[in-house]
């Protein structure tokens, strides 16, 4: 058996550059969020910087600043990823105010128009992270994403309502189901109101 | 196995000098033309294998046919020893000296050499092994074709091994039956296979199935009861429902005839190894006994309409199994790429399959707790079924499957793996490639060079930690394999 490589932290979690206007991020870093197939811990993100302390709000900087990342086409990779560990800095039930929620909020707000392909991937990222967080005032953002243009947003926004625990749902995702086209969106949208439906939701 | 063909025994006209042809009469093998031998009063061909002479005859190193003499309660070696209508049957127990004594022994009427088989019962000759019956043999002279004469050991001798024919190449898989919720069962691996994988499955989901304990032949705990997986000699993970546990794992731990003995249970949570669970695992046990380095792929392809980056992934064409089968992004930049990768590892593609799943609109966006539905929907039991989806929550992930994947196993909830195409939104077809056949190595019995907690790595001694290698966890990784991954990786067992 070989003994285990010792973890070596980088230099700097971010190394701004002169003008201050990106960072590069530590291979690390670049690593942790363009795992394969395993999801990273916080533990296992807060460890690429060089101050943990500091990761939630490097990690919300990746994920809604695209200048954040070193390298533009790995840069969506890894602002997916990063979205998607925003969900686990503020589990629920998660303040309007914490920094993890409004960077999920932000970036949402910011591209819920744009319909290119990369936004389509990080905005589906960043609407799966936004439900399990369970802040009462995200059901507006939400059910607004239930009409939006593409079959895979409306999928993840009505999985984003399932997790989100807000019996006020209910209503928006029968109106939705009414008049959805997509078989895909219509399984998800019953597989909502099914648990939302329940006695006790989410207990 | 004396089921050779005496086809040349046909009607006799004359009896020739010692130019006689095949079939013709004779009184020794003096009267047959060179290469030929006389075996009852006819010319027939020298013989390669015993069944070539028929029921009761052996086939000697020069090709001749000797009639097995033994009677019954007479020793033998190997089952053309024994006069025709008997069997050479194993003695229950081994001597002092622990060796396996033979005697002859009327043939039942149960099933053949080669058959399947449960119990010892089940065969003519009162001898199931490895789910098949046995004949045994000295050499594989005595065996019939496509089988070898192999050293097995006797699970029921306490691992003393004998020789008996076995196919000589594939795969071979046998159920080995479990009876209860924590049981330690027996492992017995012959001489010529090249790796073996077991697969163990509870019905409960929401139980784990463990191989809690693994015991090489000669005594040498390989997974220690409790221990961690990452410091065992043998890696396996615990896993719930469904689990496999592939050896070789490394070449340090090079697999060897024997009888391993293996404790398997079912674990509830908090799934220590002392938390055994209420279901009872079934264990499938699938040898690889040949070199063989051709790997089939089974592609299954969910639906891609309004697919979000279907202009550049697609060429903006609609895009499905058909499609796939001549789009040069899918069979150039896509298996192309995934051809090279696995051929610098010593492994060729096989034959591959295309499939629609159009009809489960509830998978096309996948959340991994859901991905046993999908991959039990892998019919294949050969190879690997790879499942193309749209998308993969958690978002992020970029393939998902088991490490290792079941073989000689369709249709479980682990029977291959999960490649989400949304990937393509950022990546090209190549670089899906790469991800996608680390995650083929991964089902075939590699680990990540170094898991994403940085601390652990793999069992293979001379893998580094490189984010060159292929089994490097992050999309960012190469397409480097070692010596050791790339022995482990051609011995898995879904090759054929």
């Amino acid at each position: 058996m070989k003994v285990r490589p010792s973890i070596v932290l980088a230099a700097l979690a971010f190394a701004a550059a002169a003008h201050g206007t990106s960072a590069m991020l530590t291979t690390q870093v670049q690593n942790t969020l363009t795992a394969i197939d395993a999801v990273p811990t916080p533990a296992e993100i807060d460890q690429g910087f060089v101050d943990p302390t500091s990761a939630l709000t490097s990690l919300a900087a990746i994920a809604t600043d695209p200048s954040t990342t070193a390298v533009a086409s790995d840069g969506v990779g890894m602002r997916v990823r990063a979205l998607h560990a925003l969900a686990s800095y503020c589990t629920a039930p998660c303040a309007d105010s914490d920094t993890a929620h409004q960077a999920l909020v932000q970036f949402i707000t910011s591209n819920e128009t744009d319909m290119t392909g990369t936004t389509i991937v990080m905005l589906r990222g960043a609407i799966e992270a936004l439900g399990p967080q369970r802040v009462g005032t995200d059901l507006g953002l939400l059910v607004s994403m239930l009409s939006h243009p593409s079959r895979d947003i409306r999928a993840a926004t009505a999985h984003a309502l399932r997790d989100l625990c807000n019996t006020q749902a209910i209503e928006p995702l029968r109106t939705q189901q009414g008049q959805e086209t997509s078989d895909q969106v219509k399984l998800a949208i019953s597989e909502a109101l099914r648990v939302l439906s329940q006695p006790s939701p989410c207990q | 196995m004396r089921r050779g063909s005496l086809l040349w025994l046909v009607l006799l006209t004359g009896c020739p000098a010692s130019s006689g042809g095949i079939g013709d009469r004779c009184g020794d093998t003096a009267d047959c033309s060179s290469q030929l031998q006389c075996i009852a009063g006819a010319c027939a061909p020298l013989c390669v294998r015993a069944p070539d002479c028929g029921a009761g005859y052996a086939c000697d190193s020069s090709g001749y046919c000797d009639v097995s003499t033994a009677e019954v309660g007479e020793p033998c070696t190997s089952e053309v020893d024994c006069e025709a209508g008997l069997a050479c049957v194993l003695a229950r127990d081994p001597d002092a000296a622990g060796n396996l004594s033979s005697t002859c022994a009327q043939n039942s009427e149960a099933r053949p050499a080669g058959a399947a088989c449960v119990h010892d019962s089940d065969c003519h000759n009162n001898l199931c092994a490895l789910g098949r019956c046995v004949d045994l043999c000295m050499d594989t002279r005595d065996c019939v074709t496509g089988t070898s004469c192999v050293a097995i050991p006797r699970v029921e001798a306490a691992g003393a091994m004998f020789h008996g024919c076995l196919q000589s190449q594939g795969t071979l898989a046998w159920t080995i039956p479990v009876a209860a919720s924590v049981q330690t069962i027996p492992l017995p691996i012959p001489d010529n296979a090249q790796a073996v994988a077991v697969t163990l499955a509870v019905d409960d989901p929401n139980q784990e199935v463990a191989a809690t304990s693994l015991v090489a032949p000669d005594g040498t705990p390989l997974i220690q009861p409790g221990g961690d997986p990452y410091s065992d000699a043998v890696r396996f993970q615990p896993a719930l429902g469904e689990a496999t546990l592939a050896m070789p794992s490394s070449l340090a731990t090079p697999l060897v005839a024997g009888a391993y003995t293996m404790t398997v249970s079912s674990l509830r949570p908090p799934y220590t190894a002392t938390d055994v669970g209420t279901a009872t695992p079934s264990v499938t046990a699938v040898i690889k006994l040949d070199t063989s380095i051709l790997l089939d792929l089974h592609f299954y392809f969910l639906d891609f309409d309004q697919f979000p980056c279907g202009d550049t992934a697609f060429a903006n064409a609609a895009f499905s199994a058909k499609p796939a089968q001549t789009a040069s992004f899918f069979q150039t930049d896509f298996l192309g790429s995934v051809r090279s990768i696995l051929a610098a590892g010593g492994v060729a593609l096989g034959e591959l399959d295309y499939n629609d799943l159009r009809d489960h609109p509830d998978l096309d966006g996948l959340d991994v707790a859901n991905a046993s539905e999908l991959l039990s929907l892998g019919s294949a039991s050969d190879g690997i079924n790879v499942f193309f989806v749209r998308s993969l929550s958690p978002a992020g992930l970029q393939a998902y499957g088991p490490n290792p994947g079941p073989a000689g196993l369709g249709g479980t909830a682990q029977s291959g793996v999960i490649i989400p195409l949304d990937t393509l939104c950022y990546r090209s077809w190549a670089d899906l490639a790469r991800v996608a056949t680390h995650e083929l190595a991964r089902y075939m019995g590699l680990y990540d060079n170094v898991e994403i907690d940085g601390v652990h790595v793999d069992p293979i001694d001379d893998s580094d930690q490189s984010s060159s290698n292929l089994m490097f966890y992050s999309e960012l990784g190469g397409t480097d394999l070692s010596s050791g991954q790339r022995a482990i990786l051609s011995r898995s067992v879904v090759l054929r």
